[in-house]
């Protein structure tokens, strides 16, 4: 089973180097387009268009509001702001699996006529809702800046935080998407498992405030790692900590070559099984 | 002799079905068996076949969308190969220069090329007015006729073209079916399957025929 490409001379391989930085290119400009593609589908498959962005976020926040607040009446200091900020954060987190994970098998019947890249499906739907989340992550800011306290330098903290988050999904996303094609029971799966994750990720808990020993196992989980990385600054006025934000850009890294690497090998492969 | 662009080595293609816990017994079935074929720049190719006879298969396979299972298959560096398509690729709540841009960067051309082309897209396709409407609205005529000419602006170096096109109305039958014979006696390397074994013998310079996943000129 081979594929392989003539090149003879030395003068090739140099127009070969081009040529992969060419293609490269165009892999860019495939995903920025197809992404916001996506996101102009969105606004024009409903009466309220982009205005959604904005609305389902608001509307979830005060749902869990009024919760946590009126109906719960929680006495814990700073416990809205600590709640928004996990769901906020997993709010960009458990679509983008539970979409990734279909992404590359929903386009069967493009994959049995155009030869694409794969790793363009995955990546789209990470940017489409790196998107929203940046609105949503905004709003979220001018809630904290009205109602906690001003913004101040510590802040800035959140953008290292924003990178390793998004390195980690787009490296759930491209193995989990890798793996559908070939088992299709597994967005089942994947279902389970962000339901557990959600769990564990202390969206609704501290972890820091539990038992050192289970901290440092819940503290494994880099979408943790995240969330406390995003509330240290924002909430608790204190430097985020530097050493699990490297370890979470590295575990992200690592699910990034993983799939990567799993997409590329069956690039060929894919349009055959979800014939 | 000019230069071979694709070669195919005793190619087989196999399809798994897949496992399940009610049928746990996978089976295989090969839908090309042992294919040898080579192709020369400019050459135009014809492959008469049965249905099921694996024509589809094996331009997927020189379309390069499908690995063999076996066999090698050798493309010249930088060809462009491609299947000629007309309505994949296309949304549907996207309007037809949205549709036309992004039909052409799944089919390898640059952005600012295909907006450059958008006049002259939507004079082939005759669309008028409609092109800037969302495709939905389209008959599938309309959108048959819009992927040619998304199609005939983004024309991969080795054309692969499947079945004769049966295209929109009659007047744009006519249109498409010239356009299709200028490209193969132009320079285009161009393969097209078919089972009608006449038509293509007046299309191409040579015929095969593929039978169980076998090929025989």
């Amino acid at each position: 089973m081979i594929i392989k490409e003539n090149s003879e001379s030395e003068e090739s391989a140099i127009s070969g180097h081009q040529r992969h930085r060419a293609k490269w290119r165009h892999y860019w400009e495939l995903l920025w387009f197809k992404t916001y593609m996506d996101l102009k589908i969105e606004t024009q498959i409903t009466y309220l268009g982009f205005f959604w962005w904005f609305l389902e976020p608001v509307f979830f926040l005060f749902i869990y509001y009024y919760i946590f607040a009126i109906i719960l009446k929680t006495r814990t200091p700073y416990f809205i702001e600590f709640l928004f900020v996990g769901v906020v954060a997993w709010r960009w987190f458990a679509p983008a699996m539970s979409r990734s994970c279909r992404s590359i098998k929903s386009q069967a019947r493009l994959m049995r006529e155009i030869y694409v890249s794969k790793l363009i499906f995955p990546a789209s739907v990470v940017l489409n809702d790196a998107f929203k989340f940046v609105i949503i992550f905004f709003i979220l800011l001018t809630f904290l800046a009205v109602f906690h306290n001003k913004p101040n330098l510590l802040w800035l903290a959140v953008v290292p935080n924003f990178i390793c988050q998004l390195t980690i999904i787009f490296g759930y996303s491209f193995c989990f998407a890798a793996v559908t094609p070939f088992i299709p029971d597994f967005p089942l799966v994947i279902q389970t498992f962000t339901f557990a994750l959600m769990m564990v990720s202390g969206i609704f808990f501290d972890v820091l405030a539990a038992p050192p020993h289970l901290a440092y196992i819940l503290q494994l989980n880099p979408i943790a790692d995240v969330l406390i990385n995003y509330r240290l600054p924002l909430i608790n006025h204190h430097s985020p900590q530097w050493g699990y934000m490297l370890y979470t850009f590295v575990f992200g890294c690592v699910l990034n070559i993983i799939g990567i690497y799993s997409i590329r090998r069956n690039e060929r492969i894919f349009s055959k099984v979800c014939a | 002799m000019s230069e071979i662009i694709v070669s195919l080595k005793n190619v087989g293609l196999c399809y798994k079905k897949r496992f399940s816990l009610k049928k746990r017994k996978s089976t295989t079935y090969w839908a090309l068996q042992d294919i040898n074929l080579e192709i020369f720049h400019g050459q135009s190719i014809g492959i008469c076949g049965r249905n099921g006879a694996g024509k589809s298969t094996l331009l997927r396979v020189l379309a390069g969308i499908v690995s063999p299972s076996r066999g090698m298959i050798t493309i010249a560096e930088g060809v462009r190969s491609g299947l000629l398509t007309l309505q994949s690729g296309f949304n549907p709540y996207l309007n037809g220069a949205d549709n036309a841009i992004l039909k052409g960067l799944y089919m390898g051309m640059k952005k600012e090329y295909i907006q450059s082309k958008m006049n002259e897209i939507i004079e082939l396709s005759g669309l008028g007015v409609a092109f800037y409407n969302s495709i939905e609205t389209y008959s599938s005529g309309m959108a048959a006729r819009l992927g040619f000419a998304v199609n005939y602006f983004c024309m991969p170096d080795l054309l692969l073209i499947d079945e004769t096109l049966s295209v929109g109305d009659k007047q744009f039958k006519q249109k498409s079916k010239l356009l299709i014979r200028e490209l193969i006696q132009s320079n285009k390397t161009v393969v097209i399957v078919s089972h009608d074994e006449d038509a293509l013998a007046s299309l191409t310079s040579k015929v095969y025929t593929l039978e169980n996943g076998i090929l025989t000129s």
